[in-house]
């Protein structure tokens, strides 16, 4: 409410050499805004892509593409609006633009038993941006266990997969991520996976299957 | 008057019986004060540390506004307005009473499973005694959900029932209070806990965790009240409800002794729980691989296409690339950022482009940060702790501890077509003055035009023009009776000014005289009321929680309703400063010298600052002029808040808004309000702010 009346207040009728006037100008401006540059670029040359939706607004699934080259391990997808989603070996480390971002993680020890479709116990940590503006790391305690196999239709194929099980629990925050890892190359096609507190769980599912996926790692 | 004898004393005897059994849970709850509280009774609660919390309260004839601040976890500050209805029954007088008052409440001890909490509180102690009373309360939960307060009031909540001071055995002078005002404005230290005493205690349920009843046996009897306005108390008990509709909105009703029915609102709001965590812009580009970098050939001795490469990736960022200069191994730029509020989030992002956008044999970054073309940090990165940095659980810390970051007295020269640039920008405004009793609140809409020319580095022309377009401020008649020279009580004068008002026309010149230190020389119309010269000198070392500053002003008051015109009062004044950095976010600073009336003496103020940009904070000022002399109020005091619009939008901006609200404006310790004073200028890129908000670097 206050919040509202505050901007209303401030964007009566501005115009500026000032983005940030605006910026607060396009907060009630209901055209789209433009596609961010680098996801243009990303979509035109062919990158690996996924769509995403965040589990609270099922009906807004956004496409997803890869920004950085296979030759950095972590992987940067970014969405039209320039939100960027980060992996690592397909597990979700960071994201930016969603608010509340996951700035990076350390998840080794799930990655492995997870890409090894094994069962086991995993340490994560995952640093988030607080209301604060500050970095604050969280340490979860992670289980991990196979669940059924089942198909995973990418495009026209039916990909092979193992369900892969993590349920983690930390101080404040617990959740339960999913994954199918497919059979053949060990690639995460489609995952459910928690991305901080205000966001909460973002569904992924791989659009266009680099060669690679089908080659063993 | 009428009160119920029955349970006069039982009533809080019994609470003080009970209150040492029970569990240790933790209710919240305010009362018609604002504070933690039942109805008209305190209770030995907090906010939660940091929140604020605006309440607003109405019954037949008494309307409060009221505004609390959890100022640490256990002190609270509270700000009150509040207006009686008929009131005064002298004809020839405004029959109304607008009342400002302060409250504060310190928790003593917290709850224990044993020993209940106990806080002490006074409230309206600046003295204008409405509503003086002074309190020492215990709580304790009885059962999770069942609290019960109990507690000694004097002044107003020792008023029914009342019995000799228990402090009278200590001194004498505690028996007797002096009734009626001390004088608007003064601290009523003579009379705190003075005069007869009496118990107050209640109940307060937790019915559902949304709502919360509440029944107390109150020890104010509502003396004048009953008196002026006829009000008449059938009981002491007081009776209320409370109903949480949102999570951070919550409305309640109350009967006051039988006979009175009033409804409350509160609406609580944490700083630290903005809509949007650290904001919702954009990421910036990943880092390239060395591989990738090498393999698009860029050539190292090539410089003019490395500045043009690295000024568009900074512009894609709302950078500014502002000089460049390299050798060796070493870039080292100048960076200009309008967009960020945290600094160390344009130094993140400016330190990844130079990484993506210089030749891999160029390893090493120094960005200097600046201010309007001053330099005041400079920030030194290395593009493998970048790489290592990036996806690291700790980066955030890890790159600070692994960041030089160093006092920057020179700068690389600028780059060529950087001066002269004019920038401008046409906003609303919107003015407002509080509490004339004619009109509480009175306002300007209008239109806003700020421009400003820079034309070296550190050298600029500025000014801010208004168009009013609407309002009602010139509708004022409260034509001032202060006997000081009229500094500032002629505002409403200045308010009535026709056409575009000139607020602000002023050459600056910001420089860096030497290492830590920075200097100002300005010259114009430096505000609405004053134009003339004005020159500072700010000590400041990177990482120092500690600056010194001397300001020096020679100044003409500006004619009210002339555009340009001056008056012939002429002051020399200025202010020597420390500035603590307290750590916790509390930011304390003292300015001592000679005011804008003549008169000598010093500002006290201390802010608490949040690491995403949002400044709540209190001052007054002390002079030689006496609280006589200075009229109503008695000195002068104030709080101020500053919310960034970053934490309203989740964009990353710079600009905030702002807000000084003072009980009354008057001349005695009046200050010169320079727009760009040194040390709010400079305290974002030091090194000691910058580690607070770091998080932010790799965002």
């Amino acid at each position: 409410m206050i919040r509202f009346a505050l901007i209303a207040m401030l964007t009566l009728a501005s115009c500026s050499t000032d983005p940030q006037a605006r910026a607060l100008l396009g907060q009630f401006r209901a055209s789209p805004p433009k596609p961010a540059p680098e996801f243009a670029r990303a979509s035109l040359s062919g990158a690996p892509m996924m769509a995403a939706a965040i589990e609270t607004r099922p009906e807004a699934i956004t496409v997803f593409a890869r920004i950085t080259d296979a030759h950095k391990p972590i992987a940067t997808f970014t969405g039209p609006s320039g939100a960027q989603l980060i992996f690592d070996r397909g597990l979700l480390v960071g994201t930016r633009g969603f608010g509340g971002d996951i700035l990076a993680s350390k998840l080794d020890e799930s990655a492995r038993l997870i890409h090894a479709r094994g069962t086991g116990g995993a340490t994560r940590l995952m640093t988030s941006l607080n209301g604060e503006d500050r970095a604050r790391p969280q340490a979860f305690r992670c289980a991990i266990r196979p669940d059924r196999r089942e198909p995973v239709r990418i495009g026209a194929t039916d990909i092979p997969t193992q369900t892969m099980v993590e349920q983690c629990r930390g101080a404040q925050n617990s959740f339960i991520n999913f994954y199918w890892v497919a059979l053949h190359g060990g690639e995460i096609v489609q995952s459910s996976q928690w991305a901080g507190r205000p966001t909460g769980k973002i569904s992924l599912r791989k659009l266009v299957l680099p060669s690679t996926a089908l080659q063993p790692r | 008057m009428h009160s119920s004898p029955s349970c006069g004393f039982l009533t809080p005897c019994l609470c003080l019986a009970l209150i040492c059994a029970g569990s240790t849970a933790r209710a919240q709850g305010l009362s018609r004060y604002g504070m933690p509280g039942l109805i008209d009774t305190p209770s030995a609660t907090t906010m939660p540390d940091g929140t604020v919390a605006l309440s607003a309260d109405a019954r037949h004839g008494e309307t409060r506004l009221q505004g609390q601040f959890q100022i640490t976890p256990r002190i609270s500050g509270l700000f009150r307005y509040a207006v009686l209805r008929d009131f005064f029954s002298d004809p020839g007088r405004r029959p109304d009473l607008f009342d400002r008052s302060f409250d504060l409440h310190v928790l003593l001890r917290e709850e224990s499973p044993a020993l209940p909490a106990f806080a002490l509180g006074l409230r309206d102690f600046g003295g204008t005694g409405i509503y003086g009373s002074e309190y020492l309360v215990a709580s304790k939960h009885i059962t999770p959900r069942l609290t019960l307060s109990a507690g000694l009031g004097w002044g107003r909540l020792g008023s029914h029932n009342g019995f000799s001071n228990p402090l009278g055995v200590l001194s004498d002078r505690f028996k007797s209070r002096r009734s009626g005002s001390v004088g608007t404005g003064r601290l009523a230290f003579g009379n705190f806990f003075r005069g007869d005493a009496a118990l107050f205690g209640g109940l307060e349920y937790q019915i559902t965790p949304r709502s919360r009843l509440m029944i107390e046996y109150s020890s104010d009897a509502y003396r004048a009240e009953a008196k002026r306005t006829g009000l008449s108390r059938e009981t002491a008990l007081n009776l209320g409800v409370d109903y949480r509709a949102r999570p951070n909105l919550t409305l309640g009703g109350y009967l006051l002794g039988g006979t009175e029915l009033g409804v409350k609102l509160n609406y609580v709001i944490d700083p630290r729980a903005p809509k949007y965590p650290g904001g919702i812009e954009r990421g910036g580009p990943p880092i390239l691989p060395q591989a990738d970098l090498a393999a698009l050939g860029w050539r190292g001795d090539d410089i003019s296409s490395n500045e043009t490469r690295l000024s568009k990736a900074l512009a894609a960022q709302g950078l500014a690339l502002e000089g460049y200069a390299q050798s060796g191994h070493e870039a080292r730029i100048v960076l200009g950022n309008a967009r960020y509020g945290a600094a160390p989030e344009a130094l993140g992002r400016a330190a990844r482009a130079m990484a993506n956008n210089l030749p891999p044999e160029i390893t090493d970054y120094a960005i200097t940060l600046e201010r309007d073309g001053m330099p005041v940090s400079r920030s030194e990165f290395r593009r493998r702790d970048l790489v290592a940095l990036e996806h690291d659980w700790d980066g955030s810390w890890r790159s600070f501890a692994r960041a030089k970051i160093t006092d920057a007295p020179n700068r690389p020269p600028p780059l060529a077509g950087r001066y002269p640039r004019l920038t401008g920008a046409i906003t609303p405004y919107f003015a407002a003055a509080y509490f004339d009793p004619d009109a509480p609140t009175r306002y300007d809409l209008g239109v806003q035009v700020a421009g400003k020319l820079a034309l070296a580095p550190g050298l600029s022309l500025s000014t801010v023009i208004r168009q009013k377009a609407l309002g009602t401020l010139d509708q004022s008649t409260r034509a001032s009776n202060s006997t000081l020279p009229h500094v500032r009580s002629d505002q409403w004068l200045y308010d009535k000014a026709d056409g575009p008002v000139v607020h602000r026309l002023m050459a600056d010149y910001l420089f860096r005289p030497g290492s830590d230190l920075y200097a100002r020389l300005s010259l114009g119309y430096l505000e609405r009321m004053f134009a003339g010269v004005s020159g500072e000198l700010l000590w400041y070392p990177q990482t120092s929680r500690i600056a010194w500053g001397a300001e020096l002003n020679y100044t003409a008051q500006r004619a009210p309703q002339s555009r340009f015109g001056l008056r012939d009062y002429r002051i020399a004044s200025g202010t020597l400063s420390a500035y603590s950095d307290l750590g916790g976010g509390y930011l304390g600073q003292i300015n001592a010298g000679r005011f804008l009336a003549g008169d000598w003496g010093a500002r006290f103020a201390l802010d608490r600052e949040f690491a995403n940009g949002i400044r709540i904070g209190a001052f007054f000022t002390l002079t030689d002029v006496s609280f006589d002399r200075f009229g109503e109020g008695a000195f002068d005091k104030g709080i101020r808040v500053s919310v960034p619009v970053s934490w309203l939008t989740g964009q990353p901006g710079t600009m905030a808004i702002s807000q000084t609200l003072r009980p009354i404006q008057r001349d005695g310790g009046a200050r010169l309000e320079i727009a760009n004073r040194l040390y709010d200028e400079v305290l974002g890129a030091n090194a000691q702010v910058m580690m607070t908000q770091w998080g932010k670097f790799w965002r």
